[in-house]
């Protein structure tokens, strides 16, 4: 599968649904979910817990692939791709924020963001020259070395900001990134987010989130209840 | 990066490393423990098994009485001249008259009647030797054996037990003379007979005596005899006895009195005679100690039941070595003897030239003479009992083995292997239980240790679904992932080999402290006792027992073994708990934390 980009549409949903079988019981998670999203958009997922926008997520993370329908990224379709390919896609092409921030606990705020860039093979010059820019960018040239249980939330979120940006990826998946974080912190955050597609990158950004108030960050906000964009 | 993040995790997680690290460390250091006994045990039981090799020996020939089956035909016609030495096995009555007569002198020395070492009282210090059952021939078995082909060398010895014996010669008999008296015995004798009677009148009328009518009458007897004695002088003795003259009469009645009349009044002497009593038990103080001798050729000092390489100070024997001894530097400390002091053996003076630590189990001795001195000592002139023997070639020795048992008929030849056979004791029990039960033990503990390990590293994997899931959401691969958890529990296998090898030798220095010291039997091969130990209540045995003082040893290839057995462990743990975390759904972990 070639990454290249072919034209401005990123994801293409066709007829999604995400099923899961919670022993006995059948879950549909995502039902008949048709989408696409363009490159430079800031697309909010809003929806209560449960609704389904976190398998949504996880779909356009290429984390997993939907049970029925199909899903192109790039002008690729994934719903042959092997593992191999999603985890290179994953490495190169997208970046996570999670609601907890997930650092390693035993790594600094410098490490961190190093490691993101390990399966890229780059130098250790290199890494460490990104992970200290991105920091930077951030607002945390002061805490490179600061272990995340020394950073506050908010801090915390920007150091996984950076490492989410550390292979330069065209899609920035955010989960709840405010959901751990005090208003003033979100609106940090969010601020950071919005200006990143605004800036030359261009980076694509999807957020889930339960939180009206996030919405107005958005240039395009899709609401999703009981799987379905409503 | 990678190499830096596990070392955080390893550091920053100290204790879960530690605990995890100490679960190997534990079942590592039992098995280096067990190792090291086994190990400690194996030199042991290699010392007790390889004391010929130790000391440049090869084969020891002897001949002892109880090692004996049957007397084939072809060694009792044997014609050659040491055959004559050999040729009879088995019980004192299975030996032939030469052996019987040398066997019999060997152990001659050993006096019992204490009372020859001079009168009751008399202080006394004695050393007897005897030769046990380890019987002499005489030394030109040595050439005999040096002549077999093959053989580089062969050094004779004589071996002895020594029973040292002081103190005041008891009282042990009692002597006093009876008889040489005089005694006069006076008794009425009995009537006479009528044939007395009879024969008497008929004597004294043949001696010329006449008899009265009335002398019939008179006698005692109440009896009649119809006539009475007169004597021819007509004088009367009596009023009514037989009538004869002066002394003539006197002289009749003298020879006609029956025999038993004429012995009354003999006087009895008793006869002189001179009584010695043996009093039971005889009163002494005598005090007995024993110990070991051997007589060796000093002019060979790189072979023989002792050698050069086994002096711990002093020297050899010199150009005159008669009043010279070497001390078992064991028997020396426990005797408190030392290097040059001078000890009387036999009411002569030796000076003690050298301590030596003696290595041929079984059959060391105590004190080492010259050979011509003990067999001086010991009046044994010319015999040996010992001929040790070294090969040319390591497997000639069996054939050479034979070789001397064909030529010298009733030799017990001992060579290494035979050796093995006979070493028994708590050595060897715990040599088996080392190799049976510790090996299982061994086995069990390094599995357990495994488990323990690969239990720790999946439950940390499970502590770190959200962490494992995040590496695989940002792009690493899952052979980056389970590469990723084997570089930490290599790291803690580490970690846990160090503190294994230290917990090993710590545990090898716990297990010899306590272990009590083994003892190892060898049979076969046993000096003294015998006849002599008998007389003095010694346990008669073919056997020698030596306490083995266990000293566990872990070698570099022990250490060696602890540290593989430490990375194998945390491989295995890695390898289970990595594909573990690999397999890990990156959407799974996602879900997890959302």
């Amino acid at each position: 599968m070639s990454l290249t980009e072919s034209s401005n549409t990123l994801y293409e949903l066709k007829n999604v649904e995400r099923k899961y079988n919670f022993k006995s019981n059948e879950v549909l998670a995502i039902k008949d979910v048709s989408l696409e999203i363009s490159e430079g958009e800031l697309l909010i997922l809003e929806g209560p817990s449960g609704s389904g926008k976190s398998t949504l997520l996880q779909m356009l993370g290429v984390l997993d692939l939907p049970t029925k329908g199909s899903i192109s990224f790039l002008g690729e379709s994934l719903d042959k791709a092997s593992d191999k390919v999603r985890t290179k896609l994953r490495s190169l092409k997208i970046g996570f924020i999670f609601q907890q921030f997930n650092l390693i606990p035993t790594l600094s705020a410098l490490d961190n963001v190093e490691l993101a860039m390990v399966p890229t093979k780059a130098k250790k010059s290199a890494r460490e020259a990104r992970a200290k820019e991105l920091l930077e960018r951030v607002g945390l040239s002061h805490r490179l070395n600061h272990m995340p249980s020394k950073l506050s939330g908010g801090e915390q979120q920007r150091v996984a900001i950076a490492r989410a940006l550390a292979n330069t990826p065209q899609v920035l998946i955010a989960d709840e990134p405010t959901g751990n974080l005090d208003s003033e912190s979100s609106r940090q955050v969010m601020d950071l987010l919005r200006g990143l597609m605004t800036q030359s990158e261009r980076v694509t950004v999807i957020v889930a989130t339960h939180d009206k108030d996030i919405a107005k960050y958005g240039t395009r906000t899709l609401k999703v209840k009981d799987g379905l964009l409503v | 990066m990678r190499f830096h993040y596990a070392f955080k995790e390893l550091t920053k997680r100290l204790s879960r490393t530690l605990v995890s690290a100490i679960g190997l460390a534990v079942g590592v250091g039992l098995v280096m423990g067990i190792v090291g006994v086994s190990n400690g045990l194996n030199n042991a039981e290699g010392k007790d098994l390889s004391p010929l090799s130790s000391v440049g020996t090869d084969i020891i020939v002897t001949r002892t009485v109880d090692a004996v089956t049957s007397i084939s035909p072809s060694s009792s016609t044997t014609t050659s001249a040491p055959s004559q030495f050999f040729r009879a096995r088995g019980q004192l009555s299975q030996l032939n008259s030469t052996d019987q007569q040398a066997l019999l002198q060997s152990n001659s020395s050993v006096l019992t009647d204490l009372s020859k070492l001079g009168p009751a009282g008399t202080n006394f210090t004695y050393d007897f030797f005897a030769p046990g059952t380890l019987i002499t021939f005489p030394s030109q078995a040595t050439s005999v054996v040096q002549g077999i082909k093959d053989v580089t060398s062969a050094v004779p010895a004589l071996s002895m037990q020594a029973i040292h014996e002081s103190g005041t010669v008891p009282k042990v008999v009692d002597t006093f003379q009876t008889g040489s008296q005089s005694l006069n015995v006076t008794t009425a004798p009995p009537p006479m007979t009528q044939a007395q009677r009879i024969a008497m009148r008929a004597c004294l009328q043949n001696e010329g005596v006449g008899f009265r009518s009335g002398f019939q009458s008179q006698g005692n007897s109440g009896s009649n005899s119809g006539t009475s004695p007169t004597s021819p002088g007509g004088g009367t003795p009596t009023d009514t006895g037989p009538r004869s003259g002066g002394s003539g009469l006197s002289q009749a009645f003298l020879n006609c009195m029956p025999a038993s009349y004429q012995q009354y009044e003999t006087q009895v002497v008793i006869p002189s005679q001179t009584i010695t009593r043996v009093l039971n038990p005889p009163s002494t103080n005598t005090s007995t100690n024993t110990y070991t001798v051997a007589g060796i050729d000093v002019s060979s000092p790189s072979s023989g039941i002792i050698t050069t390489s086994q002096l711990t100070s002093g020297h050899w024997f010199d150009s005159n070595p008669k009043n010279e001894i070497l001390v078992d530097s064991a028997y020396a400390s426990s005797n408190h003897i030392s290097l040059n002091q001078s000890l009387t053996i036999d009411k002569e003076t030796f000076k003690v030239i050298g301590l030596v630590n003696p290595t041929l189990t079984g059959n060391t001795a105590d004190i080492y003479f010259d050979l011509s001195t003990i067999q001086s000592l010991a009046s044994n002139s010319g015999r040996i009992n010992e001929i040790l023997v070294k090969v040319a070639n390591a497997n000639e020795v069996n054939q050479v083995a034979s070789a001397i048992k064909q030529q010298l008929p009733g030799a017990q030849v001992l060579t290494s292997a035979s050796l093995a056979d006979q070493v028994s004791g708590s050595l060897q029990n715990a040599k088996v239980l080392a190799t049976n039960l510790g090996t299982v033990v061994a086995i069990i503990v390094l599995l357990a240790a495994f488990l323990i390990a690969l239990l720790l590293t999946l439950s940390n994997i499970t502590k770190r679904y959200r962490e494992i899931g995040t590496l695989r959401a940002i792009g690493w691969r899952r052979k980056t992932i389970l590469s990723q958890i084997l570089l930490e529990t290599i790291g803690i296998g580490v970690i846990g080999a160090a503190l294994g090898v230290l917990l090993g030798f710590v545990a090898t220095d716990i297990i010899s402290a306590l272990l009590p010291p083994l003892t190892s039997t060898t049979s076969g091969l046993a000096v003294g006792a015998s006849s002599a130990g008998t007389m003095f209540h010694q346990t008669t045995s073919a056997t020698s027992s030596t306490s083995v003082k266990l000293s566990p040893s872990i070698g570099v290839s022990t250490v060696i073994f602890g540290i593989a057995a430490a990375i194998v462990g945390s491989l295995i743990a890695g390898i289970f708990g990595g594909i573990r975390a690999a397999r890990l759904q990156p959407a799974q972990a996602f879900r997890d934390i959302g």
